[in-house]
């Protein structure tokens, strides 16, 4: 009898024991991934982390990783042959025999020769009488395969029914990616801003300052719909206070009559055009260019041009004092005769003007970048809605006279500076509203757009005439008593008939009516105790009010 | 022709399965009792076999002795034996007209001892017993003689009668191999012993072996083979007998000392000569369970909670089993 029969013989069994341990094995593993599997789509049911698609993915996973696992743990699983001794010993009752024979040949336990024989004779005996069949049976475990049932059953209904989150988490991630997107939108932003050659530094920090704290705040993470609004809408009210701190809207309006009279001057013609086109930049170098230029002109020239000046000084005194004034001065000094008092103040008015391009060029870009975060504002809020387009943003924030072309999207992206003839088209309606009106730029547009969040337009605004009275006299009328109750059922008060209302001269144009009432509007907004996430919604109705 | 040990394998079983017989015609039943004897006898120990009076205790080892061909004596304990009625003692005797001392031998010297009722000994004659037990001599008179070999000693006791008794200390129950208990016989074997005792002949055994071939089975016994982890097993069995942190929890709550490592070597022992009995050539988790009662029962000190809720050791030593794993 030789021992190599003995280990074939253990080798042989051990082959059938791993083989029905994978059968065994498996399925367990494989129970083990689904019921993860189940637990993940329990959670999904309750907590809005997961889609349907996502759990049938994860289901399927964890299967195979619970399947892979126990692959690898039953391929490295090894026994020696001391174990498989043991093993078989237990299995089929043969009392240690194998496990003694194994010992004895490893010299692990000792025996004479003749009972090592003996015994080795006999566990080869016993041995063949073993039936594997029936002593080490293939078998699959029925309630693992009951509850793998169950698992399956449950996760494709967990798959196929309507998962109340489903749509939570669908709109959570559209805000999530929405933020991440206005970050990357803000960062462009700051670039921009950044090598916009026509600001000042203090202006540039200025500008990212609001820009800056949005982006920690966005960053953060874990932002809510509303809180994300809130950020994107607190830095857009910084940028549209900066940008009215630096408009130079009333100044382009007004320079359009007054650079008239220097235009048609042929010595100041340079300045006057480039008043009229509203390039403040270029009016401040055709200024200091003419304050050269004084000395090399004729007597007539320059009281011609001291006349013009004081014109145009004139026609601004109401909106830039500063600039008039040094107008004023020059012309003054013109008409005295003194050409350097006269090259001074036109040198300062040059510098006021170089000062206005550069006020207006952050005005413009502060609009901008307040349009672009009023748009991702807008995405945001509107991230996984249903039904909304593309969002009109209507934020033609600088619309009136600075020339900027207001896009169909309502982005104040240019700088406005010499495009006076901006049309603006008022953004499209939220799907509700076909807030298509064509506001332009003459502030007499007739607008017919929608008021949706997209529509703005200009319209004219009733307002009392203002009847100048000064220096005159009235007229004392008699009223019979009878008619202090109605005066008008008297007939006229005077001998004419009382004038009748017309459109024009009774009205005051709406954009400098708005002005006003944005203002107080956003006075209130800093003053008041206002909800944060309303806030937006405020700034929204008085954007969509803008002209 | 077969090798020595060949043969004295299957010899093994053939005089061992020829004395069983031979008592069986003698001992109605009681087959466990009778096992046990002869596995005592071939593991070359001491049997302690106890129960009531009247279930053929000294009929068993008498018979055993017949079927043995061993020299045989009875001693009957009594309180008044004097440790040299055990060993012998020196008397005078006149030689040739000289007075000597001539050392009479006592009646320990022969191949089996019974010793009848060893609990009602004093202490002293009790010591002088088990001296011989364990020592296979005795000493009388600074004189050493040695005590024949194969040389057994089963002794019996009985459990109800007490007054008058002198219990053996635990350090002297130790050196009995085993300790059996004598059970009732059942009706029909009560039957069958009235059968045998009260008719016209009473059955004899005849002999099945000699000293020399209990010697060489002894001999052969001891070259069994066992398994590293069925002596673990047998370790843990006696390390696990000890109270404090067993997992057998009638242990823990029972037992005030365990085993000693003899209850080891009873249970190895004992274990292999259960395996030649069944016909295998090494010892199995079965055969140490076989004689585990046997080997320990006597070994395991109860403390008074379990003296006072009369709690047995074979319930204690059937927890043991329980609870100790093979692997």
């Amino acid at each position: 009898m030789d021992f190599n029969q003995l280990v074939q013989q253990l080798r042989s069994w051990n082959g059938r024991r791993r083989l029905r341990d994978g059968l065994l094995w498996l399925p367990r593993g494989l129970l083990a991934g689904l019921l993860l599997a189940v637990l993940v789509a329990a959670v999904a049911r309750f907590r809005p982390f997961l889609t349907n698609e996502e759990v049938a993915y994860v289901a399927v996973g964890t299967a195979v990783i619970g399947l892979v696992i126990a692959i690898i743990w039953l391929l490295l699983r090894r026994f020696s042959l001391i174990e498989q001794a043991r093993f078989a010993d237990s299995q089929f009752a043969l009392q240690e025999r194998s496990s003694t024979a194994v010992e004895i040949h490893s010299q692990q336990i000792e025996a004479t020769s003749t009972m090592a024989s003996l015994q080795l004779s006999d566990t080869l005996v016993a041995a063949r009488l073993v039936d594997t069949k029936v002593q080490l049976p293939f078998v699959l475990n029925r309630q693992d395969w009951l509850i793998i049932l169950a698992a399956v059953v449950l996760l494709a209904a967990a798959v196929l029914l309507p998962n109340p989150q489903e749509s939570i988490v669908k709109e959570n991630r559209a805000v999530k990616e929405s933020i991440e997107e206005q970050i990357e939108a803000i960062e462009a932003l700051q670039e921009e801003i950044l090598e916009n050659p026509a600001l000042t530094e203090a202006q540039r920090e200025e500008l990212l300052e609001p820009l800056e704290g949005a982006l920690q705040d966005l960053g953060t993470g874990d932002l809510s719909r509303e809180e994300a609004v809130a950020v994107l809408s607190e830095a857009e009210a910084d940028l549209r206070e900066l940008e009215a701190n630096n408009s130079t809207n009333s100044l382009q309006q007004a320079l359009q009559d007054a650079g008239q009279p220097l235009a048609d001057n042929e010595a100041g013609q340079s300045l006057g055009q480039a008043l009229q086109n509203g390039n403040l930049a270029q009016a401040g170098a055709a200024a200091a260019q003419l304050a050269d230029d004084l000395p090399q002109m004729s007597q007539e020239e320059l009281a011609q041009l001291a006349q013009d000046l004081a014109q145009t000084a004139e026609s601004l005194a109401n909106v830039d004092s500063e600039l008039a004034q040094e107008l004023a001065q020059a012309a003054q000094a013109l008409q005295n005769g003194d050409v350097a008092a006269a090259q001074q103040a036109l040198q300062q008015a040059s510098g006021t003007l170089q000062q206005r391009a550069q006020e207006g060029a952050a005005a413009a870009q502060a609009g901008q970048a307040a349009g672009q975060l009023n748009q991702g504002r807008q995405e945001v809020a509107q991230a996984d809605q249903p039904g909304q387009g593309q969002q009109g943003q209507g934020q033609q924030a600088q619309g009136q006279g600075q020339g900027q072309q207001g896009q169909g999207q309502g982005q104040n992206g240019q700088q406005g500076q010499g495009q006076g003839q901006g049309e603006g088209q008022g953004g499209e309606g939220s799907g509700n509203g076909d807030g298509s009106g064509s506001g332009s730029q003459n502030n007499t547009g007739e607008g017919t757009g929608g008021p949706g969040p997209g529509g703005g337009h200009a319209e004219n605004v009733f307002v009392p005439d203002f009847v100048d009275l000064s220096g005159e006299t009235g007229v004392d009328i008699e009223l019979p008593a009878e008619c202090l109750a109605n005066p008008a059922d008297c007939g006229g008060l005077l001998s004419e008939n009382p004038t009748d209302f017309t459109t024009e001269g009774s009205t005051i144009p709406y954009d400098q009516v708005f002005g006003d009432y944005r203002d107080a509007a956003n006075e209130a907004l800093q003053d008041d105790y206002i909800p944060l996430g309303l806030k937006g919604y405020i700034r929204d109705y008085f954007s969509s009010l803008e002209p | 022709m077969t090798n020595n040990t060949e043969l004295s394998v299957a010899e093994f079983r053939e005089t061992a399965a020829n004395i069983e017989a031979e008592v069986a015609k003698v001992i109605v039943g009681q087959k466990e009792v009778v096992r046990h004897a002869l596995i005592g006898i071939l593991s070359g120990g001491h049997v302690l076999l106890e129960g009531v009076p009247g279930l053929g205790k000294t009929m068993l080892i008498r018979t055993l002795s017949d079927a043995l061909h061993l020299e045989f004596s009875r001693i009957q304990f009594t309180p008044d034996l004097m440790p040299a009625d055990i060993t012998g003692t020196d008397i005078m005797e006149e030689v040739d007209g000289h007075r000597a001392f001539r050392f009479q031998q006592g009646p320990v010297f022969a191949n089996l001892i019974l010793a009848d009722e060893i609990n009602r000994a004093t202490p002293k004659t009790q010591s002088a017993m088990l001296e011989a037990m364990q020592e296979k001599q005795v000493t009388v008179a600074n004189q050493t003689y040695d005590l024949p070999r194969p040389f057994f000693v089963m002794a019996t006791q009985n459990p109800i009668e007490q007054e008058g008794t002198y219990p053996l200390p635990e350090a002297q129950l130790d050196r009995f191999l085993f300790k059996i208990n004598v059970g009732f016989p059942s009706a029909d074997e009560l039957t069958e012993i009235l059968a045998r005792t009260t008719g016209k002949e009473d059955a004899k055994a005849q002999t099945a072996a000699s000293g020399q071939n209990i010697i060489a089975m002894q001999n052969l016994a001891r070259q069994v083979p066992i398994p590293s982890h069925v002596s673990s097993y047998v370790s843990r069995l006696i390390v696990v007998s000890h109270p404090g942190s067993s997992p057998a929890p009638l242990v823990n709550q029972y037992v005030r000392y365990g085993s000693s490592p003899r209850g080891a070597q009873a249970l190895v022992l004992g274990a292999k000569i259960t395996a030649l009995l069944a016909g295998r050539y090494n010892v199995s988790f079965e055969d140490v369970t076989v004689v585990a009662p046997a080997a320990l029962r006597h070994r395991l000190l109860l403390n008074f909670e379990g003296q006072a809720e009369g709690v047995k050791t074979d319930d204690v030593v059937a927890d043991l089993i329980e609870h100790v794993g093979r692997e």
